[in-house]
């Protein structure tokens, strides 16, 4: 094997590096930080200038890429490092945690639709929305869900017991209270008091409070708990481990105590709580009064301890009378202590024994165990904190008149604010700044207290200031009562006797606090007993963490007690945008008059309405709330909530950046993007126009769906702009503009104007300018130049766009819809990548390439493609991907490794033998797809599946969402094999696409791949009958029931298998063919390059200099010398190609030499015929010394002749024979050429004044910025009109020239000493048609050869095997044929690598009884594949037709001019046809 | 019709070298200057992007001598507008200057300009100032 190259990026250009490289042999690591692969590609609408839908010719190519045996696809993963040198690579990747186990996600979206989280889709550019687990698009390769986790979100992470709040918030906002209500419960079972209790920290680090305030996210964990009540539901909690032997007592069953308990019972422990008070409860019950926590709700969830199995003992207190070692003896194996806090703690002043003093603590019990307390009228309350306050609000609603001692201020008061504003408006009365001295007593009864005035002093080690005593201040307060509640205690005394348990000076209990664990082994620790007095929710955290420390104990083993596998999600991590300010919801209380003299609960809780509106208000901080919906959703078990991020290191011989860009950035703020919904970007703009897209390719009004009837394009919005540092042009803007411009049309028949507003339309790419003519003149759309200034939104919700048009003068129009066509940037997360490995950058970003061997980068062994190096248009990027790929192979093929070093990941897959049927009985299989909406939601699938069952021979119909999709490929082959079927028919989409996918399937269950049909139920049905559901699922079922006629007859064919001869012959030696011949010896095969002139170079060879101003001489030389030197390399010169006979694989060619004619045998061919300058017939060239064409001054400057002295003035006029009624199309090259000599004749002689007169300065991409340069230097370029081309003066031997100035509005007189013409790059017509003819291939109208697709097989023929680069396909500059010379060269090599290749199954067929030998075929065979020959039969010798295998593309010409029937076509013969038709007429 | 060879080639230099005019030559004549800008919108014969390609084809006399040097409001919207930084307001304030150096006019008039411009200003505070007193 081959070593691994890796491919950076899954857009078009990494999947085409990825193709390419596999066909050649050479596995690939595809690394794709995104979830799926397809790129920016997949997001695209449409694509220029062919119209196709961008993801339609897309789609093949990534299930290629994603199934191909040598690809190993790496979707959501990071390159981190590359260490070492090439080729001994080690690149060191992170494969992000999905949260999914891959294998076993069928991609079902079954958790997607239970996902409570909607965020914005970053697919639909934010037009749409998606849910925290999601596929970015229905048909993503791979088809698998991520869960989008930012981290923990706050209010989680913050919750000492870690309650998922986020979790619970986000379903109570889908109404699901239920699920809400069980995602507490797997912490606690105490929610409603929780609800109701809680101090709710979560709600301090609730993100919302950003926006407006926090969420009440307590407030909504009651609803839910209370929601249950009000259902008349009863918890439904069950154990879910196994029923355990080991016994555990829980000593306690406050809030610690109830959770331990209620972990453990859940685990499946045996767990008795003992509890020394008549009820349980703990501090729940007897320290919080009922209008607080009604005692029901209590009873309720602690009787969910009781239905897991838990035995509570109350009246039971241990230590003393019934010590551990009892319970160790009973068969107790660990023990919790919870036993809270409820000693009081003393004021330390005398008098204090008096009757009539009550300690808060003793006070609350007694009334909450429905005792009555003896308080009297008048009671004084000692304390600030919380039980000072219950205290307080309880004796008033006992009916006394209640008044607060605390001895510092408001301010300094512990308690919560809500309770003092509460005990407030219920008439408690406050003496702050007041210090109890005495308690006076008449009679053993309490009377009243001497008290001292307090002031405060400095501030103690809390951080309140210190109330400092102020005397003669003191002045006695009467009272029938006093109520201290200054703190409280563990009561230690029952356990100090039972020895091991230590206890803190302050009373509390030793504990390691990891695993809440006391000096006995078996003996656990938690709550107020440990901690000291603190609140429910730790004592709940403590509970649970010790119940998990018991199982460790008991189970001996040492599982984390931490809660967290990711970080808390930080503030830069949320996304706030788009929220608006909402108040936070009001709690409904009691009034206050309803409060006295009652114990209800003053809170009310939220209603339906109020609580989800509450929760709806959610952030989402971390997206996903793992609120475990998908969990319980999922039936294969995939997802995986606790999955990590994993890093491995694979050791790879090079890499290939394709990593893409990024959409600008900077738009200016004039343009009123982010300020009004109907400002889109082009992207946005794309994802509207998209079938698949938020608006199901409806064009409408973001802002109110309304379909625009004028809309605005804005071109260069974040390019060719220096304020938002993109000086460069991005390249691609222009065109896509006229396109979407131009489906906005086909899409909105209706819309009225369409205006591109430009600065110079750049059309410069192969059919560009013909595309924006029709732009113009079939569908009507307007083209402005000018750029446009400010964009504001009027009071009618118009878009005034202001401009400022040629005549001169500023005007507003008013559009109902502006679309910026947004730059590209370099990919922001690549840099420090780029940074750290060492890799040169321009100064925005893009990866810096060798302008003289692109795509090679600074470092070697790294190559880089596609808007990596810079914005480019897909075409260039699919044939610098081949380039890319061309370098790697190089390297790859000098080194050879191990497959087992990479077992994990490249799979030989074996050869299933194919089943022989031709003796079973017919068994069809029929498989309809939805594809998505495209074909289910204009037609009955279901009713076509039904009527597919119902047709002879059919044995099994069904459906599929996407039947492409990898998922439904098994079934197929499942269903194949579960069936017996021995037919298939797919009913679809196009077999164009997606045929040879199917077969591919069929041959891996092991039916011969002939054995299929495809019924295209979606571009001859559903698409072309939208709106007529009824017809369209009828004909549906008649074009199913036709592929069932036809399958039916369908045979097992046999493709057969030619040796491949690993040559290939170069056509051209000018630059592109020079590198491609190289190329071709460099990967180790051999090349014979031909060139009808004396010498090599071609056009290159007239250059002075590059773009960039590098002298080329040097270089070409260079090139031209490891040509002439290398034994793989045969050079021809004056040669010509006399004949070319044979096809892929095989071919054999005449050559004609000086010396007399070479046959040579070869696999491939590559094209490179190179083009001509253009002789212009007009501006007095040829007449006057002082005209030049642009190569006949790169001649003069090379050579030296050209003489500044003397040529004063020097005006360039571009367009000369280009983009005019004889040549519609850009040459291209010219405005960068005229650009590039004018800085060097600028250079030359400064004060030269050098006049640029242009249509359109097309300088695409990077070389925006010599033009630049060039303004900067003083060149002056001024704008002419087609209309009124500039006319040439020849006044006494003086050249001027006159043109019409439109800014100025009048004709202006240039002088000039030198005329230089940029002049049109022509083809060779002539020689390019007998090539042509020799090939079978193509010329387009211009005689440049015609790729097989402009856009994703730029440098392929139809014809395989044949191959096309340089200035033969279309006018180019250096850089870019060279390029395309190593693109050329990989394409070929994809067949040269090969042993041997495989013919088509789909080939003409003679029937020699039949056939009369007429030859009537022959003569009508475009391939030249069938031809009459004599055969001999029986001594006698006949004529009769043969094919050619190899050659014949299965056309049927031949099949549709034999009279005798004797021509069929294999997969499609008369039998099959005929009974399609049959089908079709029968009922 | 305009004869470049009358023209000074030198004109776009001179305004280039004086402060404020160093990036005239960076304008490609897209026109955001005239489309913002404040004045162009009341005065059609005020067309920014005709000065610069005037500077840029030398018509120096025509350019110093026109009467839209002064129409200028110096509010700068251009410059905030412009892609290549060109800083028209500024270049404006060098045409200014250069149009007072040749004698085109005289400071007494460029002094008066000043003048209606404090005046303008003045005048806008009063009226607010009245408009805000009346409600």
């Amino acid at each position: 094997m081959k070593k691994p190259v890796l491919v950076l990026g899954g857009g078009i250009a990494g999947i085409q590096s990825s193709l390419d490289l596999a066909e050649m042999g050479i596995p690939v690591f595809l690394v794709e930080s995104s979830p799926s692969i397809g790129g920016r590609m997949a997001q695209l609408d449409k694509t220029f200038p062919t119209n196709d839908c961008s993801a339609c010719i897309l789609a093949p190519k990534v299930t290629a890429c994603y199934n191909h045996p040598l690809i190993k696809t790496l979707t959501w993963s990071e390159l981190l490092e590359l260490k070492g040198d090439a080729p001994e690579f080690t690149a060191v990747i992170k494969q992000k945690a999905r949260f999914i186990d891959e294998e076993l996600c069928k991609g079902c979206n079954d958790c997607t639709l239970e996902c409570p989280i909607e965020v914005k889709s970053e697919f639909d550019m934010g037009m749409g929305t998606r849910r925290a687990v999601y596929k970015p698009f229905a048909q993503a390769v791979p088809n698998k869900v991520t869960i989008d986790k930012k981290g923990t979100s706050p209010c989680k992470y913050r919750c000492p017991a870690h309650i998922n709040a986020h979790g619970y918030v986000a379903l109570t906002g889908q109404k699901r209270f239920g699920e809400a209500l069980s995602l507490v419960r797997e912490i606690t079972p105490l929610a409603g008091v929780l609800g109701r209790v809680c101090f709710h920290p979560c709600e301090e680090k609730c993100s919302r409070q950003y926006v407006d305030s926090p969420l009440a996210i307590a407030s909504i964990k009651r609803f839910i708990a209370d929601y249950e009540i009000k259902q008349g539901k009863a918890p439904d909690i069950k154990p879910i481990g196994e029923p355990k032997s080991q016994k555990v007592a829980v000593i306690g069953s406050g809030p610690a105590g109830i959770n331990c308990a209620y972990q453990l019972a859940i685990e499946g422990y045996p767990v008795t709580i003992f509890e020394a008070l008549p009820v349980p409860g703990g501090m729940l019950k007897v320290g919080i009064p009922d209008y607080r926590l009604d005692k029901k709700i209590l009873e309720r969830e602690i009787d969910i301890l009781t239905g897991l199995g838990v035995e509570i003992r109350c009246n039971t207190p241990i230590g003393t009378e019934t010590t551990l070692d009892d319970l160790r003896s009973d068969g107790y194996n660990a023990f919790f202590l919870g036993i809270g806090a409820h000693k009081d703690t003393k004021l330390g002043i005398p008098g204090e024994e008096a009757k009539g003093v009550i300690p808060g603590v003793r006070f609350l019990r007694e009334l909450n165990l429905g005792e009555t307390p003896e308080i009297g009228r008048k009671v004084l309350v000692i304390g600030g904190g919380n039980v000072a306050m219950d205290a307080a609000r309880s004796a008033v609603r006992l009916g006394c008149n209640v008044t607060v001692v605390y001895r510092r201020t408001e301010q300094e008061m512990p308690a919560s604010t809500w309770e003092i504003e509460h005990a407030k408006e219920e008439g408690v009365k406050f003496e702050y700044l007041t210090a109890p001295l005495e308690v006076i007593s008449d009679d053993g009864c309490v009377t009243g207290l001497k008290c001292q005035k307090n002031a405060l002093g400095q501030a103690d080690s809390s951080g309140r200031r210190r109330p400092v005593a102020i005397k003669g201040s003191e002045f006695v307060m009467e009272a029938d009562c006093i109520i201290p509640a200054i703190g409280q205690a563990v009561d230690t005394g029952m356990f100090n006797t039972a020895g091991g348990i230590c206890f803190q000076k302050n009373g509390t209990i030793v504990c390691d606090m990891n695993k809440m664990l006391t000096g006995d082994p078996d003996v656990f620790a938690g709550g107020d007993a440990v901690s000291g007095p603190a609140t429910v929710i730790e004592a709940i955290a403590a509970g649970n963490k010790a119940a998990r420390s018991i199982r460790n104990y008991l189970e001996g083993t040492d599982l984390s007690v931490e809660p967290f596998l990711l970080h808390e999600t930080p503030i830069e991590e949320i996304s706030f945008n788009g929220l608006a300010r909402s108040g936070r919801a009001r709690m409904p209380v009691l009034s206050k008059d309803e409060r006295i003299g009652s114990f209800d609960e003053v809170e009310l809780g939220f209603d339906e309405d109020q609580t989800v509106k509450e929760a709806l208000r959610c952030v989402d901080c971390s997206i996903c709330s793992e609120c475990k919906a998908c969990e319980r959703t999922c039936r294969s078990g995939a997802i995986r909530h606790e999955q990590q991020d994993e890093i491995i290191e694979i050791p790879v011989s090079s890499v290939i950046m394709a990593n893409g860009y990024d959409t600008s950035r900077d738009i200016p703020e004039d343009l009123g993007y982010g300020r009004s919904k109907n400002v889109v970007t082009s992207m946005e703009y794309e994802r509207i126009l998209s079938a698949s897209g938020p608006f199901h390719g409806h064009v409408q009004r973001p802002s109110d769906g309304k379909a625009p009837s004028r809309i605005a394009f804005i071109q260069c919005v974040g390019s060719r702009d220096t304020k938002c540092d993109s000086e460069y042009c991005s390249a691609v803007c222009c065109m896509y503009a006229v396109k979407e411009a131009i489906i906005t049309r086909e899409h909105l028949p209706s819309v009225k104007d369409i205006n591109i507003f430009y600065m110079d339309m750049r059309a410069y790419g192969k059919d560009f300018d013909k595309y924006v003519d029709s732009a113009k003149n079939k569908y009507g759309i307007g083209f402005i130049r000018s750029r446009v200034a400010d964009v504001s939104e009027n009071e009618n919700g118009k878009l005034s766009v202001k401009f400022c048009d040629d005549k001169g003068s500023m005007t507003a129009d008013e559009y109902d819809m502006v679309v910026l066509s947004v730059g590209l940037s370099s990919k922001k997360e690549i840099q420090k990548f780029f940074e750290k490995t060492g890799v040169k950058t321009d100064k925005y970003g893009f990866c810096w390439v060798n302008e003289m061997a692109p795509p090679l980068t600074s470092k070697v062994g790294l190559v880089a493609c596609g808007a990596a190096s810079g914005p480019k248009d897909i075409p260039e990027t699919v044939v610098e991907a081949s380039a890319a790929a061309s370098e790697a192979s190089k390297i790859a093929n000098r080194i050879d490794v191990s497959r087992n070093d990479y077992s994990s990941y490249f799979i030989q897959e074996e050869q299933v033998p194919f089943r022989d049927v031709s003796k079973e009985p017919v068994r069809i299989g029929v498989f309809v797809c939805h594809c998505g909406i495209n074909i289910g939601g204009y037609l009955s699938v279901d009713d076509a599946v039904e009527y597919a069952k119902t047709l002879p021979f059919v044995e099994y119909a069904d459906q599929n969402l996407y039947t492409c999709s990898v998922d439904a490929q098994k079934i197929i082959a499942e269903k194949i094999k579960e069936y017996n079927l021995n037919r298939v028919v797919v009913a679809s989409c196009t077999p164009r696409t997606h045929e040879p996918l199917f077969q591919a399937v069929l041959s891996k269950a092991g039916l011969n791949p002939y054995l299929f049909t495809m019924a295209n139920i979606r571009d001859q049905c559903s698409w072309v009958h939208m709106d007529r559901r009824d017809d369209a699922t009828f004909k549906a079922k008649e074009l199913i029931k036709m592929a069932v006629g036809k399958v039916t007859f369908a045979r097992q064919l046999v493709k057969q298998k030619i040796e491949v001869k690993k040559a290939a012959l170069v056509i051209g030696g000018g630059m592109a063919g020079i590198t491609a011949a190289l190329e071709i010896a460099g990967m180790g095969f051999k090349a014979c390059l031909v060139e009808k002139t004396g010498s090599l170079g071609g056009n290159a060879a007239r250059l002075s200099t590059s773009p960039s101003g590098r002298i080329y001489e040097g270089y070409i030389r260079k090139y031209i010398d490891e040509v002439m030197n290398n034994p793989l390399i045969d050079v021809y010169l004056n040669t010509e190609i006399k004949q070319i006979d044979g096809y892929v694989g095989k071919y054999s060619t005449i050559l004609s030499t000086g010396e007399g004619e070479k046959e040579i045998a070869h696999g491939v061919v590559i094209v490179a015929t190179g083009a001509d300058e253009y002789k212009p017939k007009e501006y007095l060239y040829g007449s006057s010394s002082r005209v030049l064409t642009q190569m006949e001054l790169e001649d003069r400057l090379k050579d030296g002749s050209y003489d500044p002295d003397g040529v004063q003035n020097i005006v360039m006029l571009q367009c000369v024979g280009s983009r005019d009624s004889q040549r519609p199309y850009c040459s291209r090259v010219c405005c960068n050429q005229a650009i590039k000599n004018a800085l060097v004749l600028k250079e030359m002689k400064p004060d030269a004044s050098i006049t640029i007169l242009y249509r359109d300065i097309r300088s695409y991409g990077l070389n925006e910025i010599s033009y630049n340069t060039a303004r900067k230097a003083g060149i002056q370029f001024v704008r002419y009109e087609p209309e009124c081309k500039p006319e040439i003066l020849e006044e006494n031997g003086v050249l001027s020239i006159k043109t019409y100035e439109p800014i100025l509005g009048e004709d202006i007189k240039i002088s000039a000493d030198l005329l230089i013409l940029s002049s049109a790059v022509v083809p060779s017509a002539e020689n390019n048609k007998i090539l042509a003819q020799m090939l079978k291939v193509p010329l387009n109208q211009e005689g440049f050869f015609m790729e097989a697709h402009a856009k994703l097989r730029p440098v392929d023929f139809a014809t395989e095997g044949v191959y096309l680069c340089g200035l033969a396909h279309a006018p180019k500059s250096l850089k870019e044929s060279i390029t395309q010379g190593k693109a050329a060269a990989a394409r070929a090599a994809t067949v040269i690598a090969k042993d041997t290749l495989e013919t088509e199954g789909t080939i003409a067929q003679v029937n020699e009884m039949l056939c009369a030998g007429c030859g009537a075929c022959e003569k009508v065979c475009a391939y030249k594949a069938i031809s009459v020959q004599e055969i001999k039969k029986r001594d006698i010798t006949v004529k009769k037709a043969v094919v050619n295998a190899v050659l014949c593309k299965g056309c049927g010409t031949c099949s549709a001019t034999c009279r005798c029937g004797a021509v069929d076509v294999n997969g499609f013969t008369d039998r099959q046809v005929v009974s399609e038709l049959e089908y079709l007429l029968r009922n | 019709m305009k004869d470049l060879s009358s023209m000074n080639m030198d004109f776009k230099n001179r305004v280039a070298v004086k402060p404020g005019g160093e990036k005239a030559m960076n304008c490609f004549l897209c026109g955001t200057c005239t489309a913002g800008c404040p004045v162009s919108a009341l005065n059609s014969e005020y067309n920014p992007r005709r000065i610069m390609r005037m500077i840029l084809l030398g018509m120096e006399q025509e350019v110093l001598s026109s009467p839209q040097l002064w129409q200028c409001s110096q509010c700068h919207t251009c410059v905030a507008h412009c892609p290549q930084d060109v800083r028209f307001a500024d270049v404006m304030r060098v045409l200014r200057e250069l149009a007072l150096e040749d004698g085109i006019v005289s400071g007494e008039f460029a002094e008066e300009v000043e003048k209606v411009d404090r005046e303008i200003r003045q005048e806008r505070i009063d009226r607010i100032n009245k408009l805000q007193n009346r409600e």
